[in-house]
């Protein structure tokens, strides 16, 4: 049976809309039969795998993913510059090879990123169809081979294509999964699964308008729509969950016990401190998780997003939230036996418990 | 006035010939048309906004007449719109706006720019490296909300920086059905609260829309009571 580690992050976002869908109004969910604003795990792992947290602490163990690889091969190919200082944006870099000619160079590129993913159609087309993920040890490769190529001017034999590898130490890939679809077989299993981030209360996005109008015509002001405030401009209050197979988390990273631990560590502290970007800009809604609660165990893992399934109304909105998950956690446990082995919390609203203990508890000992 | 709200009947999304006349940007627009006009003479007399709901689009429209359901895919629900409005009232409000500016080259030529690019433009020929630029939803706040305040003074009303979000910039791309001709729109997304400072004007806004490319479901304001 596996280890899993399980979080649970109460986090309230000031006035924000910090998750769009096509035409720009934020997401939503349906829950308990009320509307609630919701953050899609999608937007959230984007926030986290691009946080400085991610960057700081797991500096060289992280992954790139591009559609556009096959462009930075062939601008590597004919400049001279390794790929490496090519990703690292650094633009005047001197060259370290003899560059090879532009035909060249868009023929082994499209061949190179040909290996990663279908690319877009067309004659030496070098995007790739869908975003892929690359991991350090592939770009090295990748590095390696344009070494090669542009010193003996030949092209790529069997050998060298062999550039997709199984073992990585790419936190990100191993945390989240990558798929290539053209080679299923290097495909990464997510050790990290994230649920959407919804909202512990009920609010009302649309059709307000439509409804409004009788309010308008007659002259009424306030009526009915008592709510409308806290719809666009108020916070909101997201219960997250996020649940991380610690064996799986381990094997993807080939087994090395401290890279492990360093991406359990950085995850965490991305869950507590990193909020996704949408109109971070001009909202400042950055926020810091106001509850988390961390678990540790074989068991099979749970949601405690029943706590919320009543929307909360109550004035003191975060201290009921985290009573509600506390509560929901006991009566769980009563009913099943012990959930978790090991838990550890953090509370911002009392002000108990630490960031610091949270992370050495999750990074620390384990089954 | 009337206000409609259009949703499409849970059936038709089956319907081929509703996928059809979705299919492309100008064709939904097409659609909208066809909801009002009685005849290929019709000038359009009515704004409207498209929205979609769990992928399903809903369209709203302020119109002098009732629409029609031609093929009978539309729920369709109509409301008398004549907000009683005062001075001083705070309304909350959406807004879906091509917010251009035109400016008159040395030949007299007209040319729009929509202000987000303008911005662009502006931070370009400063000089400022692109690494330097304020990253792209401010400059989008910043330019939209200009343009929508300025709007707003003839408008009749007023918004304040704190209570508006420019966003959802999008530049829309898309042929007319027939010919080569490319038309090219942008888009933003407006959310907040403002303040009616001319009851009369802002009421011709409500009816008439605000900016550009009203036909293709721009400048379509919807306002509700705002309570703070």
């Amino acid at each position: 049976m596996s280890e899993f580690v399980q979080l649970h992050v109460l986090v309230s976002y000031p006035p924000s809309n910090l998750n769009r869908d096509d035409l720009g109004r934020p997401k939503t969910a349906v829950m308990g039969g009320a509307q609630r604003l919701r953050v899609s795990s999608q937007s959230l792992k984007r926030a986290w795998r691009t946080s400085d947290i991610f960057a700081s602490t797991l500096a060289g163990h992280l992954g790139v993913r591009t559609k556009e690889m096959g462009t930075l091969v062939y601008r590597s190919l004919t400049s001279g510059v390794s790929l490496a200082e090519i990703l690292r944006g650094a633009n005047d870099a001197p060259a370290t090879f003899q560059p090879v000619t532009e035909e060249k160079g868009r023929k082994w590129a499209s061949e190179i990123a040909g290996i990663f993913g279908k690319l877009k159609s067309g004659e030496n087309a070098l995007e790739i169809e869908q975003l892929a993920h690359f991991s350090p040890e592939e770009i090295a490769a990748i590095d390696a081979l344009i070494l090669k190529l542009a010193a003996s001017g030949k092209d790529p034999d069997e050998d060298d294509r062999k550039l997709l590898m199984k073992r990585h130490t790419a936190a990100d890939i191993a945390m989240f999964g990558r798929m290539l679809a053209a080679s299923p077989i290097y495909n990464t299993e997510a050790a990290v699964q994230v649920s959407h981030a919804v909202t512990v209360h009920p609010v009302a996005v649309e059709d307000d308008y439509f409804t409004a109008v009788d309010d308008l015509n007659r002259g009424d002001e306030g009526m009915g729509a008592g709510h409308l405030g806290e719809t666009e401009f108020a916070s909101g209050l997201f219960y997250l969950y996020v649940c991380v197979n610690r064996d799986l988390l381990r094997e993807n990273l080939g087994g090395d016990e401290a890279l492990t631990g360093a991406a359990l560590r950085a995850l965490v502290e991305a869950a507590a401190k990193v909020a996704p970007t949408g109109k971070q800009n001009s909202f400042a809604s950055r926020a810091y998780a106001s509850y988390l609660l961390a678990e540790k165990g074989c068991q099979q893992p749970r949601s405690l997003s029943v706590a919320y399934l009543k929307p909360l109304q109550d004035a003191d909105l975060l201290g009921s939230a985290i009573n509600a998950l506390k509560d929901t956690r006991n009566k769980m446990d009563a009913v099943y036996g012990n959930c978790s082995d090991s838990w550890c919390d953090m509370n911002a609203h009392a002000g108990e418990g630490a960031l610091q203990e949270v992370l050495d508890f999750v990074a620390g000992h384990h089954a | 006035m009337f206000l409609s709200r259009m949703r499409l009947r849970p059936g038709a999304a089956g319907n081929r010939e509703f996928w059809q006349m979705v299919g492309s940007e100008y064709q939904a627009h097409h659609m909208v048309w066809d909801l009002f006009t009685d005849g290929p003479d019709r000038e359009r007399d009515f704004l409207y906004r498209v929205e979609e709901n769990e992928g399903m689009p809903t369209i709203y429209s302020v119109c002098e007449r009732e629409p029609v359901n031609r093929g009978g895919m539309w729920t369709i629900e109509t409301k008398l719109y004549d907000p009683a409005l005062r001075t001083g009232q705070q309304l909350a409000f959406v807004l879906r706006a091509n917010p251009v500016r035109t400016k008159c080259d040395e030949k007299g030529k007209h040319h729009r720019h929509d202000v987000v690019m303008e911005a662009k433009t502006r931070l370009k020929q400063q000089g400022r490296p692109r690494e330097e630029w304020p990253p792209e939803p401010e400059i989008v706040q910043q330019a939209g909300f200009a343009w929508l305040a300025m709007k707003g003074e003839a408008n009749g009303f007023s918004v304040a920086e704190g209570d508006v979000r420019a966003d959802g910039y999008i530049q829309r791309r898309f042929r007319k059905r027939k010919g080569r001709h490319e038309i090219s729109i942008s888009t933003l997304d407006y959310t907040g609260i403002l303040t009616v400072a001319d009851p009369e004007r802002f009421k011709a806004a409500l009816y008439n829309g605000i900016g550009p490319a009203k036909g293709f479901g721009c400048g379509m304001m919807m306002v509700r009571p705002a309570v703070r």
